[in-house]
């Protein structure tokens, strides 16, 4: 089992961060009901990790933040009805937690070494160009997080429970965002794909890069209603999924420019939104660039090569062969991919449209990203250790998109008024 | 092909398989055999059918929903059945695979506190190095003592022979 509440000092002193900062911008974060508290934690938690970053990380999350501004918050999502949600939420934390302390796969160990070094050692070390730590110039923050929420300590179980909180804090962030009315529906298609459920009780960032890319997909879906507080819910998210994995300011690019797109018709607002997310991505993603490349330390797995390109088809059907491993994902790919190009040919699906719109850029660029990366990741992804790992990122929207183009297919109740 | 995960060799039944494969899919070893083309058009027929069903205009919205559910579920039920009863790391099985990285993770990592720090050389041992890696996280010493990790040294005995800590098949 796994000792969660080893993360407990770290989050309620991270929540305590977080609502005093919620305060001081006019308590926007509010409009998310209950699991407010879980966007409080994430807010603060960032806070101190881009002051652990660089002091510029942080001037430039703040100045996110400042960017959006003070904001009384609207109802996003109605307190009564979060009790769904809440049961999700222990569920999700009751499985997470029922596993042995120990890792089962082979990346576990190599984030959990991470961990273990304790945020300072770690930061130190992953800018020393003469240092061990593997895999070099990959982005910290996940791990900065993970060892925050251990409290520092270095034992086994603790730096687990670091990782299984982060993973936790991750679903939360989802659920204070998701319209509560198609969480039950959400969980169960994230059901059926099983290979998530593996993800969501292991060590690996993929899920949890998945999860804050569905937050912010809905955040700024939010803000393009108008309701206010969203966008403050974004930034956080934003900060930590640009700095936990290179796909991660892949993520965010995609939702923003999706945002751009099915903002056509308020142009400065979303470009306004948009610009505020991407800042607080590039507080994390480009701050943790700069330090690599000021300290001479090389990102060899994720560098720019082109080498995927004369292996185009080859990991296409790589990609292929993982979206259709029926034990691993069901019909979940068949059935999204589907989904997205029937809304795609409804002009009145809107949010669903916008939302496929959202997946296809993330699935787009993240094949881009394949074809122009290095050797050893075309070496990695045709060994099949990576294609699956994109398709658990993409996961839990494509899981969303399934629930809303369903939800967009029911047939709208009629008031006498309107039909008058 | 092996559609039936109860009897797919690969189908990560063993802990050492759990670990190098486990999180890349529930029962597929990408390590086994090229993807085949017919992957391609089963999706793009799949792909098709369910747009054909979804564009029947006649069929209550809800019972399309309800139809889709059953067969997302349905296509969903080897993996589950692979989860809860095949995988190492299925309910009964998860204590005991996870015992065995746990004992050389304990083993390797008190040797090296002891010692101020080791060093470690792999003989043949798959799994070994990601769990070296973390055992021996933050430890760092002038003279490190050397830890010699041969093919079975998960599951296998560990014997100190002076300032060396050999695990696995050579350790007896």
């Amino acid at each position: 089992m796994i000792p969660m509440w080893v993360a407990v000092p770290a989050i309620a002193a991270a929540a305590a961060l977080g609502l005093s900062i919620d305060h001081a911008l006019g308590r926007p974060l509010a409009a998310h009901g209950p699991l407010a508290w879980a966007l409080r934690v994430a807010l603060g938690l960032a806070i101190v990790l881009a002051l652990l970053l660089h002091p510029l990380a942080l001037v430039v999350l703040v100045g996110a933040l400042v960017l959006v501004g003070k904001q009384r918050p609207s109802t996003i999502v109605d307190p009564r009805a979060a009790r769904g949600s809440l049961v999700a939420l222990g569920i999700a934390l009751v499985a997470i937690t029922l596993r042995p302390a120990a890792p089962l796969f082979w990346d576990e160990p190599v984030w959990l070494a991470k961990v273990r070094l304790g945020p300072l050692v770690l930061r130190e070390a992953a800018l020393d160009p003469n240092g061990t730590l593997a895999p070099r110039g990959y982005p910290i923050v996940g791990s900065l997080a993970e060892s925050l929420l251990a409290c520092g300590r270095e034992d086994l179980a603790a730096t687990m429970a670091g990782a299984a909180a982060l993973v936790g804090l991750s679903v939360a962030c989802v659920l204070a965002v998701l319209p509560r009315r198609r969480v039950l529906a959400w969980c169960v298609a994230m059901l059926t794909m099983p290979l998530v459920w593996i993800h969501l009780r292991s060590a690996h960032l993929d899920l949890v890069v998945g999860l804050l890319s569905l937050a912010i997909t809905l955040a700024l879906s939010h803000a393009r209603e108008g309701k206010r507080g969203a966008l403050h819910a974004a930034l956080p998210i934003a900060f930590l999924l640009a700095g936990t994995k290179d796909e991660g300011i892949v993520h965010v690019i995609a939702a923003c420019l999706a945002h751009g797109l099915a903002s056509r018709a308020r142009p400065r607002d979303a470009a306004r939104e948009s610009g505020a997310v991407l800042l607080a991505a590039l507080a994390s993603f480009a701050t943790f660039r700069v330090l690599l490349a000021v300290h001479g330390v090389s990102d060899d797995d994720h560098a720019l090569a082109f080498a995927g390109i004369s292996h185009a088809p080859a990991i296409a059907m790589e990609l292929v062969r993982a979206g259709t491993d029926i034990a691993s994902f069901g019909a979940a790919w068949p059935i999204t991919i589907a989904m997205g190009l029937f809304v795609a040919m409804r002009p009145s699906m809107t949010k669903a449209r916008a939302l496929a719109g959202t997946l296809a850029l993330q699935a787009g660029m993240l094949a881009v990203a394949l074809l122009l990366g290095t050797e050893r990741l075309v070496a990695f992804t045709l060994d099949g250790t990576v294609s699956a790992r994109l398709l658990v990122q993409l996961a839990p929207t494509a899981a969303w998109l399934v629930c809303e183009a369903l939800a967009s297919l029911a047939p709208r109740e009629v008031t006498p008024a309107a039909s008058a | 092909m092996h559609p039936d995960p109860i009897h797919d060799p690969r189908c990560l039944v063993t802990s050492e398989t759990l670990f190098v494969d486990g999180a890349n899919g529930v029962c597929h070893d990408p390590r086994v055999g090229d993807p085949s083309p017919l992957r391609a058009i089963g999706l793009v027929v799949a792909t098709a059918l369910v747009i054909a069903w979804l564009t029947r205009e006649r069929l209550p919205s809800r019972r399309r929903a309800a139809w889709l559910l059953a067969l997302a579920l349905g296509a969903a039920l080897p993996g589950w059945l692979a989860l809860l009863v095949v995988r190492a790391d299925g309910p009964m099985q998860i204590s005991a695979s996870a015992a065995e990285t746990r004992r050389l993770h304990d083993t390797l990592r008190g040797f090296a506190r002891e010692h101020g720090c080791a060093e470690v050389r792999l003989d043949h041992c798959l799994t070994c190095a990601p769990i070296a890696r973390l055992a021996l996280s933050g430890l760092a010493c002038e003279h490190p003592a050397s830890i010699e990790l041969h093919e079975d040294a998960a599951s296998g005995p560990c014997t100190i022979e002076g300032d060396t800590l050999i695990c696995g098949s050579s350790a007896r």
